[in-house]
């Protein structure tokens, strides 16, 4: 270990030896540059004069743009993968059963306005190659009463979950989170959103009315409360959401940190459910499918998770369990698997077989009540632009799940080079090998060109 | 002899105990210099980073503090891709408010600031009188600038450093260096405070040069403007505001 002081006395040679101006105690490095005697000057001249802020604009200067800003995002891809379904019973290079190469483009634009420190006007619009459609994400307008009430009207996202890869509380969204990708931003509904700071707390309060539709009757509204308050080292939320005809549904959510971890929880109880579960099927020829809903039992779901990251180290890891009281039960499960088997089985190969694989495929998809998901990323592993990270999901119900590790170089600014493998693991009719087609393995070779923010 | 070896340790105890007392004072006073226990403060800082081999990469962060009731807000203003990043902080609580994804979530204090060497820490109310005790003082010059050297332990786990070694001012004091080191002893992180300004009746550097020491060439540099001790409306420290001002 080098002394400062031996290390300074070092820059202050290499220094001289490079003919610097003013090179006694001075080095210089890159754009930052440091001079003992300018930079702390002398005890008689030792204080400096610097632009203070302009009277009265202190927290305002933010709220008020002189021009609306537009900006977004640009994503550009191209991935070749292959896939091999089953590679320990018989593995060969060229043995693999799919391949493909998937080019990528898409962007968000986003315009944002800001014409007083009251008012705000935001749009965000998504785009993506063959361009058929441009969806809007976002169109809301933010007011406040007296500085103290702050509204938000319009599309926009309504987070009260605080999972990670998982979040049972997040039922105000159009979508749920990704686990392959959860910082996405999730699309939410129209809504009005009325957001209380309790004066002098970091508690919050928030109410909301969400409208499904253009063309809906009074009672369609659903109407939402939800209140978090900081206690110690924690924060805790509690919601409930209602609509006439709906199951009535609460929600809790705690977070709070244990050095430098962050933990977090959640529950959701519902009296009854929207889901509709397959109750049985019936054998080959029929294939008929019979359905069920509750709208009277109690549903539980819960998740805990930790969130861990060393930015000395460049190393984030994240961790999450899942309990879906929506699930099935094993038995219940299996037995709908056997009989899904004892359909499709004698259907001979060809495009109905695949069909109804497809329907297996969709009846196992999340049909567990124990998941977990772990992340582990960590940049500038050995070289300054390799990135390494693995995930794993799991379905805790009956063992199955994928592990995903990906290895990313950064070719230059605009352009970097990804290798991922997929391993799937579970035992016949899990839900993670139905959903591969077996215990499958998979290569990807990608390159994301050009991707930024303006 | 043997007395006047009594009365020379004697001396040497009162002279060291008086000189223990002078250095808590020191440590109390840069404290109360960077405490604006009565007053909010403001500022842009503009924090230029460089990592060998690459292109300096600039940030810039607005920061609000109100010390009073331990309260610090801070919104990224660049890069463009964390623009509208914000950090509002009260007491050991600390929301961090993503605008990609429009999530709030904790964060911890000792996380750096857009992956520069300087840490939000390094913005916020220190605590050296209660976090640290003296092991040591001693007399030496930075620059042209008279200092006292002053080793201090960290008496508490809540620190990011075991160990600091800071240069002193004399005659005004101001806190002009900053050595830090890890538990194992190595020497992690050098920071030097440079062109002092006044505000009121405080000083303060308004410029900051961070050098990683595990890492040579890194380093950061953070440039205060536009500070402030005007009134900050209340608002400023909410999770409301975090949202307004977010892209």
């Amino acid at each position: 270990m080098r002394s400062p002081a031996i290390k300074t006395a070092a820059l202050a040679a290499l220094a001289l030896a490079l003919a610097l101006p003013s090179a006694q105690s001075a080095y210089a490095q890159g754009s930052i540059t440091f001079n003992e005697d300018d930079f702390f000057g002398s005890e008689d001249e030792f204080f400096v004069e610097v632009e203070e802020a302009p009277e009265g604009t202190v927290g305002a200067s933010l709220l008020v743009y002189d021009r609306v800003r537009v900006g977004g995002s640009v994503s550009g891809s191209a991935t070749a993968s292959w896939t091999w379904d089953d590679p320990y019973s018989s593995f060969a290079l060229d043995g693999f059963d799919a391949y493909s190469l998937k080019p990528s483009l898409s962007s968000t634009l986003f315009f944002d306005a800001r014409p007083s420190e009251d008012a705000r006007f935001y749009g965000s619009m998504k785009t993506a190659w063959p361009f058929d459609e441009a969806e809007v994400f976002e169109l809301f307008t933010d007011f406040n009463f007296d500085e103290k009430l702050f509204f938000r009207f319009g599309k926009q996202t309504v987070n009260w979950g605080v999972g990670y890869f998982f979040s049972p509380a997040n039922i105000i969204n159009l979508q749920a989170i990704d686990p392959f990708n959860p910082g996405a931003q999730l699309e939410g509904p129209v809504s009005l959103r009325a957001h209380y700071p309790l004066p002098g707390s970091q508690h919050n309060f928030w109410a909301y009315a969400t409208f499904d539709s253009p063309d809906m009757k009074p009672e369609d509204i659903a109407v939402a409360a939800k209140g978090e308050f900081v206690l110690g080292a924690w924060e805790l939320g509690a919601g409930l959401w209602y609509r006439y005809d709906s199951p009535l549904r609460g929600i809790v959510t705690a977070s709070g940190s244990l050095r430098d971890l962050t933990i977090f929880g959640e529950g959701y109880l519902a009296r009854g459910s929207d889901k509709t579960w397959v109750s049985a099927i019936a054998p080959f020829p029929s294939g008929t499918v019979s359905y069920e809903t509750d709208d009277t039992s109690a549903f539980f779901k819960g998740s805990a998770g930790f969130l861990w990251s060393k930015s000395d180290w460049n190393l984030t890891l994240a961790g999450q369990y899942l309990y879906d009281g929506e699930g099935y039960a094993d038995a219940d499960r299996l037995s709908l698997i056997d009989q899904a088997h004892a359909f499709i089985d004698p259907i001979p190969a060809g495009d109905a077989k695949d069909l109804a694989m497809n329907a297996l495929k969709v009846l196992v998809l999340g049909s567990g009540r124990h998941y977990a998901a772990f992340s582990v990323s960590k940049s500038e592993l050995y070289l300054k632009d390799l990135s390494a990270s693995a995930f794993v999901l799991a379905n805790l119900s009956d063992f199955s799940g994928l592990v995903r590790p990906s290895l990313s170089y950064r070719l230059f600014k605009g352009m970097s080079a990804s290798v991922s493998a997929s391993f799937a693991f579970g035992s016949a009719d899990s839900e993670y090998i139905v959903l591969n087609d077996g215990p499958a393995m998979s290569w990807s070779f990608g390159l994301s060109m050009g991707t930024g923010s303006f | 002899m043997k007395r006047f070896t009594i009365i020379a340790l004697l001396a040497l105890v009162a002279a060291g105990a008086a000189f223990a007392q002078d250095v808590n004072k020191i440590l109390k006073d840069l404290d109360e210099l960077g405490d604006f226990d009565n007053q909010d403060f403001s500022a842009v800082y503009t924090i230029v980073s460089q990592k060998p081999g690459e292109k300096d990469s600039v940030s810039s962060v607005q920061l609000f503090r109100r010390d009073k009731k331990k309260q610090f807000t801070m919104i990224v203003l660049l890069p463009e891709v964390n623009k509208g990043q914000g950090y509002l902080r009260e007491a050991d609580n600390v929301w961090f408010y993503d605008p990609t994804s429009r999530k709030f979530s904790f964060s911890s204090i000792k996380e750096n600031i857009q992956d520069s060497e300087a840490r939000n820490s390094d913005l916020t109310l220190r605590g050296f009188a209660v976090d640290y005790e003296s092991s040591g003082v001693r007399e030496g010059t930075i620059g042209s600038i008279p200092v006292w050297i002053i080793d201090l332990k960290a008496k508490t786990n809540d620190v990011s450093y075991e160990r600091l070694v800071l240069h002193v001012a004399k005659r005004q004091t101001m806190l002009l260096k900053e050595e830090a080191y890890s538990v194992s002893g190595r020497l992690m992180r050098t920071t030097v405070y440079g062109k002092p300004v006044k505000l009121g009746d405080k000083q303060l550097p308004s410029q900051i040069i961070i050098m990683d020491e595990l890492n040579p060439g890194e380093r950061s540099q953070l440039t205060m403007t536009q500070q402030s001790l005007s009134a900050i409306p209340d608002r400023v420290f909410t999770k409301a505001y975090l949202e307004q001002v977010s892209k």
